[in-house]
């Protein structure tokens, strides 16, 4: 009973409606919290690797958990409907640094599985960007 | 050399009941979210483990048998019916967890997906029970295990800053940009993490496995009064490697590879490898002790014959549990259910059934028909009391807390 109960809880409670402008922009700033600790794993472990401080193995499944997560995360927000013109804007805004993100994360570890130095850098910047882009609106946000 | 090696049924009841897949997790997450804020919660579940764990080894050295087994005599077949079932539906979870928490660290090691290691591990595992000595089995897996101390000598090579820690530790309050429910969500999952049922359960059948007899109650208690400990010194050592690597760069561990990070800025590659060993062999030595506990808990309800001691044959229903056990566990995994999500969920679980799990090892503890003079005195008595009101209390908010936090979100 309790772990039936438990279990549907758990399921049901991955992106719950959102009711109203205060608690879509709640969702906003756990949106940006989790998706900043997605982008500055995989930043982590990339730089230990480039230093030869990881393993091959490691990292790459680090970066490729790291992806997985942004990916739901920004699922997440993208299927969340913005309660008024406000949280749209907001939504508008938001999205392009979700986007960003998520998209650097792919790149990431798809330059991480072909050893291709030079594009595991740019993933590396545009991960850096994409976080301070984050961590700003976390800011703006609390 | 040899009392050392006494003392590893306590290190490895420690390594793998304190430092499994839930306390690697729920220790990781704490210390990347709230520093050493929550260290109460281990110190407290620690104390508990230790005072419990005493009374239960009591229990086995002086009354010769294992404590569940004189719980259903003492309170009838009934009222203990309650107590063996819900262990027994932990245990599965619990097993679910450390199988499915090996083979993901196998994954981080190899990049062979977990589901593939699933069946390897939990046939390993079952071998591990069924075929290895007791007493080999303690000694390889608790010794093994230490190499977890990688993680508290990183804290010296990291850049910590202790008096901060230290400050964290002693004034827990909750950091600003943290919601209350969610702080005292993780505080109950690690006070869970660290009284998971099987441990005690473990401990005190691996008690009668090693036949303690009244001579060893000194063995047993350095057990319990340096192994437990050593395993929330551990857990701590977790939590605590987190806050100068993970916290700063707003780092919330969801992998169990995150948690292993810290090391690899310590040590590097090797220290990264040390450490998903350790990972390694304290979720496989909870998977064959949650196993195993799982088998005695069946067998010491029923009265049937139990134990590693005895060939197979000699207790099959026994082992037939504990193969049940371990299929029924790698089923679960293999249905994909994220095993840090089965982790999250046993532990809560398992911090909602403390109570079942403890008050009669109390009830016990107290009996001179068992204990003859070596019933618990006044300290021993009152502490126990003081943590079993606690445990109630934990027991009673924990499932509120799982559904308003949406398990710590």
């Amino acid at each position: 009973m309790v772990p039936g109960a438990l279990a549907v809880a758990l399921l049901t409670g991955c992106a719950g409606p959102t009711l109203d402008a205060g608690s879509y922009r709640q969702a906003a700033l756990h949106t940006t919290i989790d998706l900043a600790s997605a982008v500055a794993t995989a930043e982590l472990a990339t730089r230990l690797e480039l230093t030869g401080r990881s393993l091959a193995p490691v990292t790459s499944e680090v970066v490729s958990a790291a992806e997985d997560d942004g990916s739901s995360i920004a699922e997440s927000f993208t299927s969340r409907q913005p309660p008024d013109e406000d949280s749209r804007a907001l939504f508008s805004q938001l999205d392009d640094v979700v986007t960003a993100a998520t998209d650097a994360l792919t790149a990431l570890r798809m330059a991480l599985g072909l050893g291709n130095q030079a594009g595991v850098r740019q993933a590396l910047d545009e991960l850096q960007r994409a976080r301070a882009a984050l961590v700003g609106w976390q800011e703006r946000l609390q | 050399m040899k009392k050392a090696l006494g003392l590893t049924l306590g290190v490895m009841t420690a390594i793998g009941g304190f430092v499994d897949i839930g306390n690697i997790v729920t220790s990781g997450i704490t210390g990347a979210r709230y520093g050493m804020t929550l260290a109460w919660a281990v110190v407290l579940g620690t104390i508990a483990m230790a005072v419990f764990g005493e009374m239960a080894g009591r229990v086995a050295a002086v009354a010769h048998r294992p404590v569940y087994h004189v719980v259903r005599e003492r309170l009838g077949v009934r009222a203990s019916m309650l107590n063996a079932s819900s262990s027994v539906v932990l245990n599965v979870l619990t097993v679910a967890a450390e199988i499915g928490g090996t083979a993901l660290v196998l994954q981080l090691a190899t990049g062979v997906p977990y589901l593939l290691w699933v069946p390897l591990v939990a046939a390993a595992a079952w071998l591990v029970v069924w075929r290895m000595p007791f007493q080999r089995m303690e000694r390889v897996l608790g010794l093994l295990g230490l190499s977890m101390l990688v993680f508290v000598v990183a804290l010296f090579w990291l850049p910590t800053d202790w008096a901060a820690l230290w400050d964290q530790t002693i004034h827990p309050a909750i950091p600003a940009e943290q919601a209350a429910p969610t702080w005292w969500f993780y505080a109950i999952s690690l006070i869970g993490a660290c009284l998971v049922p099987y441990q005690v359960i473990f401990f005190s059948s691996g008690g009668r496995e090693e036949h303690w007899s009244i001579k060893d109650l000194r063995e047993m208690r350095l057990n319990t009064f340096l192994g437990f400990p050593f395993g929330g010194l551990l857990s701590l050592a977790l939590m605590a490697v987190a806050v100068p690597v993970l916290r700063p760069l707003g780092i919330q561990v969801n992998h169990v590879g995150q948690a292993a990070l810290p090391v690899a800025v310590a040590f590097g590659g090797i220290g990264l490898a040390i450490a998903l060993f350790s990972f390694l062999v304290a979720t496989f030595a909870a998977a064959a002790e949650s196993t195993l506990s799982t088998g005695y808990a069946v067998a010491q309800y029923f009265g049937w014959s139990w134990g590693k001691a005895r060939p197979p044959v000699g207790a099959a229903r026994f082992q037939f549990v504990c193969l049940a056990t371990v299929v029924a566990a790698a089923g679960t995994v293999l249905t994909t259910i994220d095993p840090i999500t089965i982790t999250i969920v046993s532990v809560v679980l398992g911090a909602a059934a403390i109570p079942l799990t403890y008050f009669p090892v109390l009830v016990v503890a107290n009996d001179r028909r068992y204990l003859g003079e070596h019933v618990n005195g006044v300290v021993t008595n009152t502490l126990g009391t003081v943590l079993l009101v606690v445990m109630v209390v934990v027991a009673l908010v924990t499932v509120p807390l799982l559904l308003l936090t949406r398990a710590g979100q």
